[in-house]
């Protein structure tokens, strides 16, 4: 035994004054666990004497030591008695045990592989999810004092028709605005920066190619102490050509050459750019990028009229004197006031939100019931995989007996079960880390791309220790509990009460488990009944057979709209020579732009809100979309004609209900235009959401630097022409690849399966864990009643009616289950089916199939362990009495 | 269960302690007296499983803080039950027997 003198000085005066060290809570409570419960308050107390004691001896850091140590070797003495951490013979007992028991696992490979492979499962669903959770959601944004950075928000004037449930949508800020909040004496705030994102046009030794811009103003390092790796930052100049390369691109681009650094320029939009710098750029915000330049804009862009135009993140620090709630006042504040002064912002309302809070907001549903998910299954597995190992324990009763009657003691026992589980529960700690290891790429893969973070996610080490912390726990509460259980087992049928209530309680968890199965199967099969229905919804446009690619003009190269008009027209020229049907549109349906855009109808003051698209003559007939009424564009409607639109009919339907849209006037984009057609709705946001109103307008008299370019034709057979349209209309345009329309499609699509393959993981191991739990229960009861079951088989009952008995009990505790599954289904009705992702009302018969699915599944799991009852040989039994 | 007629090493080593500070004793008197005499740091939790599996042995018995009115906090005193003493009494006869004429002087063996 190793010795651990204290030395000094031995007694404390007995009642001493703490002098306010105190042993930690969690150490405490696990020095509690070592003792039985009657004795928990004087243990505590001569714990907290000796700790006292120790801190006056050696110090507080030693003395907290020590308490946890004897926190621990209280546990291992409690659980396997003669057992002391220190001892070395104590652990060559434990190896010993350890070669013993797993060989004589290896014997009964059924048994442990249930055992290793359902605890692994638990695991690795826990670990993939709480990586998931910890990187995504739950670790503070990469900037100091995150807590203080906020992201300023504005919401669009209330609408009264849409009611007061309805919440405005989130706007960015345009450069007017941001000019106005950066002059202002701030008393909250110490500082105000604009984030972009642009793409530029990258030409380097004859090569073309895209790369994704970030333009800051320089606050923007200073709220987020963004350092630089090497060189210096941008300065203060927004107008310089300067550019900061993200550590990404240096290294991909440059091999991380440390002399491109002040020397070389980059040409992006056909102007040489200064590489002044190199910085690792924070995750998630501002989001992947490659290179960082000044925040810049034209007088154009600052006129009262570009109010509108919102396309700026604003963020900003919180000074360490303000709130956050403060800022969001002061935010507010201003906000009004620049309704006062702007009538175009009148109305408006706004705040400021923690940054980190406000990224995280769409994922935080979904990670908490994903975590929940995790560690509720990691529970069951202990739970039923606790059942099953004791179910065994006492089967092997009678070995037991025999053991101590040649002289093993019980603590002896005892530390051999504890072993064996451990064993088990360890080999399962690693099975799930590699598990984990490597479901954790796949699981990146399906989350969408836009959740912040998730290219950092990944198990490491100190996850993957608390990993086998929790699965060494985890056997040792099995091993020890089973034990206990088995002991206290009678062979014979004598049942104490407190047994009947621990039945009673196994019983609850594992119709509890059912329950749990039954929502979880209804809800994954009502995705899939969605995922079916939507699959036939008409979307209102021709997916299949177009092609599309983005093109985006650059301001510098493109900066005002003849020139931009004259693009466009030469483009659709070009691909006209060539034979191609082409047209092109700024947001065509799914390609996910969102334009809302303010109208008036003829003279009156309402304003609503459609989608505003500028489109090409031909592009009604590419994409599909059927004109009702009146006519589309031509090419005569130009910058010299009328201004003219065409809307779609929930539109025309809306305000003139007596179909005599075309020809009304209607005001968008500060002028008033006439309606010359009306065409079909189409499903803008997906198949699931409702067709808003839409106002098409003409490229010819509104030329945007942007738009999806749609051909006839496969991508295949088409790229080579486009790309050569384009090299000839601009050899400097950098076109991205041509891809088929119905991707869109597929995309959307892709955040439906990504719904349905949670759900259907989560309800397979649900079930799984349901049918193991059920089979360990309905195993315990036979295996507790088996001398019960001997005398009732020898006294003349009939097997079958035996039999029955033991299936009968499997039975109620799943008619229970499935009655309150479906009850809680049926009950909180809509609520759950919509947290689940089933809004369908139409799908309510899907929980009662899977009901029925559900029982025969448990009617297997009672039948299998059932049928050793009927295998008990009478004869044996009585001889054993 | 026939139970073991013989103490435990640990177990021994709490009795005696016990015996050694008589009536009143607690877990951190029996800790301290332990430390004082053999310098082993044992567990405090340790102490308290080890009585109460005596208790049930019947070789200790324990009553709710009756001695030491100074103390304002949770305590459980011990003393040897005459099974007790006994036990401690059977293991020195045992030792004493069994190292009767052992010498263990190099060269000296059985």
């Amino acid at each position: 035994m190793t010795e651990h003198p204290t030395g000094g000085p031995r007694h404390s005066g007995k009642g001493r004054r703490s002098n306010g060290a105190r042993p930690s809570a969690l150490a405490r409570f696990v020095a509690a666990l070592g003792v039985y419960r009657e004795d928990r308050p004087a243990a505590l107390a001569d714990l907290a004497e000796r700790f006292l004691a120790v801190v006056s001896e050696r110090g507080e850091g030693a003395a907290r030591r020590w308490y946890w140590w004897q926190a621990l070797r209280g546990i291992g003495h409690r659980l396997v008695p003669d057992f002391d951490l220190l001892s070395r013979k104590s652990w060559e007992g434990i190896w010993g045990d350890a070669r013993l028991r797993g060989r004589m696992l290896l014997r009964r490979p059924v048994y442990s592989f249930g055992v290793l492979g359902t605890l692994a499962l638990g695991l690795a669903s826990a670990t993939v999810v709480g990586s998931l959770a910890w990187t995504v959601w739950l670790s503070p944004l990469p900037f100091p004092d995150p807590d203080r950075v906020v992201r300023r928000r504005e919401f669009e004037p209330p609408d009264p028709e849409a009611g007061p449930a309805a919440e405005a949508a989130r706007w960015r800020l345009s450069p007017p605005l941001l000019e106005d909040l950066r002059d202002r004496d701030w008393t909250t705030v110490s500082a105000v920066a604009g984030v972009a994102r642009n793409a530029f046009d990258w030409q380097r030794d004859g090569e073309l190619s895209r790369v994704t811009g970030i333009s800051v103003s320089p606050e923007f390092f200073e709220i987020t102490a963004v350092r630089p790796l090497h060189g210096r930052l941008i300065g203060d100049d927004p107008d310089a050509l300067e550019v900061v390369l993200t550590n990404e691109l240096w290294t991909r681009a440059y091999g991380a050459d440390p002399s491109v650094v002040g020397r070389e320029t980059m040409m992006l939009n056909g102007e040489p750019f200064a590489i002044v710098g190199v910085v690792d750029l924070p995750s998630p915000y501002p989001g992947p990028g490659d290179v960082l330049v000044p925040l810049s804009w034209s007088e154009e862009q600052l006129a009262a009229g570009m109010r509108g135009a919102r396309y700026l993140d604003v963020i900003a620090r919180v000074r360490p004197t303000s709130a956050v709630s403060d800022a969001a006042d002061e935010m507010a504040r201003i906000i009004e006031e620049t309704g006062r002064v702007h009538p175009n912002h009148a109305g408006w309302s706004g705040d400021a939100a923690v940054l980190g809070d406000e990224l995280m907001e769409p994922y935080r549903g979904v990670l908490a019931m994903l975590l929940a998910a995790g560690v509720t299954f990691l529970l069951l597995a202990v739970v039923n995989v606790g059942g099953l190992v004791t179910a065994r324990s006492v089967e092997a009763g009678d070995d037991r007996g025999v053991r101590l009657a040649v002289g093993a003691s019980h603590g002896r026992l005892m530390r051999e079960s504890v072993v064996e589980s451990t064993l088990l529960s360890a080999s399962a700690g690693l099975v799930a880390l590699g598990l984990a290891q490597w479901l954790l790429p796949a699981v990146k893969r399906l989350v969408p791309a836009d959740v912040p973070r998730v290219e950092l996610v990944e198990l490491a080490w100190p996850g993957a220790l608390l990993v086998m912390g929790i699965a060494i726990a985890s056997g040792i509460f099995i091993g020890a509990v089973s034990h206990t259980v088995a002991q206290r087992t009678p062979v014979s049928a004598r049942r104490s009460r407190g047994g009947t209530a621990r039945a009673g309680g196994r019983n609850a968890v594992v119709a509890g488990q059912v329950a749990l199965t039954v929502l979880l199967a209804s809800a994954g099969a009502g995705v899939l009944a969605t995922s079916v229905r939507l699959q036939r919804v008409d979307l209102g446009f021709e997916p299949d057979g177009v092609s599309s690619t983005h093109v985006m003009l650059s301001s510098q190269r493109y900066p005002g709209k003849d020139v931009r008009r004259l693009f466009w027209r030469n483009l659709l020229d070009e691909m006209d020579g060539r034979g191609l049907t082409a047209s092109f549109a700024t947001s065509p349906p799914m390609a996910g732009v969102n334009m809302p855009w303010g109208y008036r109808i003829e003279a009156t003051d309402d304003q609503y809100f459609a989608q505003y698209h500028i489109v090409s003559p031909d592009y009604f007939s590419i994409i599909g979309i059927e004109l009702l009424d009146g006519r589309t564009f031509t090419t005569a409607d130009d910058e010299n004609s009328p201004g003219v639109v065409v809307v779609n009919e929930v539109l025309a339907r809306e305000h003139f209900p007596e179909g005599d849209a075309v020809g009304r006037r209607i005001q968008v984009v500060a002028a008033e235009k006439t309606i010359v057609g009306v065409v079909e709705g189409a499903r803008h946001f997906g198949p699931d959401q409702d067709i808003p109103p839409e106002i098409y307008a003409p490229y010819g008299q509104d030329p945007w630097p942007h738009a999806q370019i749609i051909v006839s034709g496969d991508p295949a057979d088409m790229a080579g022409v486009v790309a050569s349209v384009a090299d000839a209309v601009d050899p400097n345009l950098g076109l991205p690849p041509l891809g088929s329309y119905d991707r869109f499609v597929t995309e959307w699509f892709a955040g439906l399966r990504l719904q349905l393959v949670i759900v259907g993981i989560l309800s397979t191991l649900g079930t799984l864990l349901a049918t193991l739990g059920l089979y360990a229960l309905v195993a315990y009861r036979v295996s507790a009643r088996r001398r019960e079951i001997g005398v009732r088989l020898a006294l003349g009952a009939s097997a079958s009616r035996v039999f029955g008995s033991v299936v009968r009990h499997g039975l109620t505790v799943t008619a229970v289950g499935l009655a309150v599954g479906l009850g809680v289904w049926y009950a909180t009705g809509p609520v759950t089916r919509a947290w689940l992702g089933d809004g369908e009302p139409e799908n309510a018969w899907i929980p009662l199939l899977v009901a029925v699915a559900v029982a025969a599944t448990c009617a297997l799991a009672t039948a299998l362990p059932a049928r050793g009852s009927v295998r008990v040989d009478p004869a044996r039994t009585l001889r054993e009495e | 269960m026939g139970g073991r007629d013989y103490l435990g090493e640990f177990e021994l080593v709490v009795l005696l302690a016990l015996a050694r500070l008589g009536p009143g004793a607690y877990g951190a008197s029996i800790h301290a007296e332990i430390l004082d005499r053999t310098g082993r740091d044992v567990s405090i939790p340790s102490v308290y499983v080890t009585l109460k599996r005596m208790e049930k042995k019947g070789l200790v018995i324990s009553s709710v803080g009756d001695s030491d009115a100074d103390v304002a906090r949770p305590t459980r005193n011990y003393r040897l039950t005459d099974e007790g003493r006994g036990a401690v009494e059977r293991s020195r006869v045992l030792f004493e027997s069994l190292w009767d004429g052992v010498s263990l002087t190099e060269g000296a063996g059985p």
